[in-house]
């Protein structure tokens, strides 16, 4: 307000301040009585001598002036892209702001969209405004043609109606009603074109010199909002997957797990909010000396992960507490999968069943075998894997303990097969939560790759109670 | 617990593994039970079983081809007279070695497996309801075999790196009808973890 003040001063001061001149020599001739071919001739010599500096300080007013506003303008267009939520609105309303900075009533935005590869038409002629949506706008329009880049501006006023190119180009800018034409440009890529339509008093070097600025505002600004609707897109999709994790963690059970002589402890560690490495450890309440665990990943992307591990979960437990072995778990469970159109290699699983007398019988499909510390022998030996299906069992004795580990940590075991099993060695009359703590850590520590899941589950048929 | 009979279980594994000590026991065990249970084993008593181990016992072996011929002349004998019989009259089967073996030892000898198992399957062998590979390294079951000899030396089969290829054939075809068992521990806890299995798989409240 404070400025549109200041320039209606400014540009109504400057044209009474010519009258109020002209008032004050009339009153001089008066008194002066200077009259006939003697005052004509005094009145032309001053109104001529006035005008260049009349002129003069319209530029210089038009120089205080257009910042200011441009200014205002600015910062009225960011705001509003803060508050707007679309694109085009975003253009709408920076291509009206600019019709009104130069008191233009008719215009056109001609603006390409790159990710569509189609172009909508912003247009206001009077009060009348109006978006054409997918315009069909042919690419051999001569427009187009003549422009190359950012500083190519069009001026119907500059051209010349007798060269036939140049009157192509004004019978163009006559039928969609066009005074200027400007590119906007975002680097080398074209985004669209302002077209200013008439107005009665000519365009200023620096009005034109401002649509310009505009131009590259706008571009700056399209790709700008551009990349802030990506923000918010991905702002949202970051608050699905923390619902998701915290669905996730809900479904996962305790890390540690203890009924008899068998004590379970898991290391689970997620590279990010959704993790793909799962772990389920219980007690078969429904068959009588079975506790059950699997371990899987699913692989494929987030959303995906996420849907289908409660469902696998619930799979694998609902058979189970159907009394099913482990390898008939895994057969219903593929089955189910196949049906849903699941690939085969999105889920790797391996469920086993432990019991009190230390019988552990397993399935992987697909998931590393797991790695056996025999107490007796201080060793580590590896349990082979077998490709289709097969059931593996193998009886604990007290003390002995059986590691799944994710497939990075299962590498890093069978590489430092000797390493590993002094380390477990070293460590064998600490609690299984302990030793799964260090054995994690070790494991993290070594392991080179980054971004993927971390996930050991150590298994310890414990020595008899008294 | 009450079993879903018939059952036909088959053993299977390197030499030196202890399938025929486990059958036994298991055997025993079952019948012990008052369930039917049946031992039977290949290459059996009859004449190409009895011909079958003149052939490993010799000098030279003839080509795997040959020894295929002369295990599936045994092993139709064997369904026709012991195995489909003991299927029908819902028997308890244990088997010591069945066409599994052929796939894995003559497969090492250079014969596809994948054909041998295919040539069994299409004469109409009963397929068994599961399979235990008692699996052991070549070395430890070397150990076992020389130690049940009194030191004597290894015949033909009885050679590591052979015997890894055999093991490696087994692991390979083991399918969803297979539990491999670690066959390094004690007779008594394999015994346990089949027994479990067992259980597991086909008992019925």
């Amino acid at each position: 307000m404070k400025n549109r003040l200041k320039n209606l001063v400014l540009t109504y001061g400057l044209n009474l301040a010519f009258t109020g001149s002209l008032v004050l020599v009339s009153l001089f001739c008066y008194y002066e009585r200077l009259e006939g071919r003697t005052l004509i001739f005094f009145f032309a010599v001053l109104i001529f001598s006035l005008l260049p500096l009349l002129n003069y300080l319209r530029t210089a007013i038009d120089l205080i002036i257009s910042p200011i506003r441009y200014g205002d303008l600015y910062i009225q267009t960011v705001e509003s892209i803060l508050s707007l939520e679309s694109y085009d609105e975003v253009l709408r309303e920076t291509f009206d702001q600019i019709l009104n900075l130069i008191r233009v009533k008719t215009g056109l935005l001609i603006f390409h969209y790159q990710d569509k590869d189609e172009f909508n038409i912003f247009y206001q002629r009077d009060s009348r405004k109006r978006t054409i949506r997918n315009a069909r706008i042919m690419s051999d329009n001569i427009l187009f043609k003549v422009i190359g880049g950012p500083d190519d501006i069009i001026i119907k006023g500059k051209l010349n109606p007798s060269i036939h190119f140049e009157h192509t180009i004004i019978g163009e800018l006559e039928n969609i009603g066009g005074e200027i034409v400007v590119p906007i440009y975002y680097h080398e890529m074209f985004l669209g074109l302002i077209i200013i339509g008439e107005r009665r008093r000519w365009f200023s070097e620096n009005e034109i010199r401002l649509l310009k600025i505009f131009a590259s505002k706008i571009a700056i600004l399209s790709v700008n909002t551009f990349f802030f609707n990506e923000m918010v897109k991905k702002k949202e999709l970051e608050k699905e997957y923390e619902l998701a994790s915290r669905v996730q963690k809900k479904f996962l059970p305790e890390s540690t797990f203890a009924s008899g002589r068998v004590s379970i402890a898991v290391f689970h560690e997620a590279s990010s909010l959704i993790s793909r490495e799962y772990y389920d450890v219980f007690q078969n309440d429904l068959v009588e000396d079975d506790i059950r665990v699997s371990s899987y990943r699913i692989r494929g992307n987030i959303t995906g992960t996420s849907i289908i591990m409660p469902g696998v979960q619930s799979v694998v437990q609902s058979f189970a507490r159907m009394g099913f072995p482990p390898s008939r778990v895994l057969t219903r469970l593929n089955r189910i999968a196949r049906e849903k159109g699941l690939q085969r290699e999105e889920l790797i699983i391996l469920h086993g069943t432990i019991r009190q007398g230390g019988e552990f019988s397993f399935i992987n499909d697909g998931y590393p075998a797991p790695l056996l510390f025999r107490r007796r022998e201080m060793k580590l030996q590896f349990l082979r894997a077998n490709g289709r299906n097969a059931t593996q069992s193998v009886k604990l004795h007290p003390g002995d303990m059986c590691i799944i580990a994710c497939e990075h940590f299962h590498e890093l075991l069978e590489g430092g097969g000797e390493f590993f099993s002094e380390f477990l060695a070293r460590h064998m009359d600490s609690s299984t939560s302990k030793i799964r703590g260090l054995l994690g850590g070790e494991l993290k520590k070594r392991s080179s790759t980054t971004g993927l899941d971390a996930l050991l589950v150590i298994i310890r048929f414990e020595e008899s109670r008294p | 617990m009450r079993l879903a009979l018939p059952l036909f279980l088959v053993f299977e594994g390197i030499d030196g593994c202890g399938k025929s000590t486990l059958c036994a026991r298991l055997h025993e065990h079952y019948a012990g039970e008052s369930l039917p249970a049946v031992l039977l084993r290949e290459p059996t008593d009859g004449i190409w079983g009895r011909k079958i181990r003149d052939m490993l016992q010799g000098p030279e072996l003839p080509d795997a081809a040959e020894q295929v011929r002369l295990f599936l002349m045994d092993r139709e004998h064997d369904v026709e007279n012991n195995i489909l019989p003991a299927i029908r009259h819902k028997r308890m089967i244990f088997m010591d070695r069945y066409f599994y073996s052929n796939a894995a030892y003559q497969g090492a000898g250079g014969m596809s497996p994948e054909d041998i198992l295919q040539e069994n399957l299409g004469r109409g062998f009963p397929l068994p309801h599961r399979v235990y590979l008692l699996d052991l390294p070549p070395q430890a079951a070397l150990d076992r075999v020389s130690a049940r000899q009194g030191g004597s030396k290894h015949d033909l089969f009885e050679k590591t790196e052979f015997l890894q290829r055999v093991r490696d054939h087994y692991l390979a075809m083991a399918d969803d009808r297979f539990c491999v068992i670690d066959a390094r521990g004690p007779v008594e806890d394999i015994f346990n973890a089949v027994c479990a299995d067992i259980e597991r798989e086909f008992g019925t409240k």
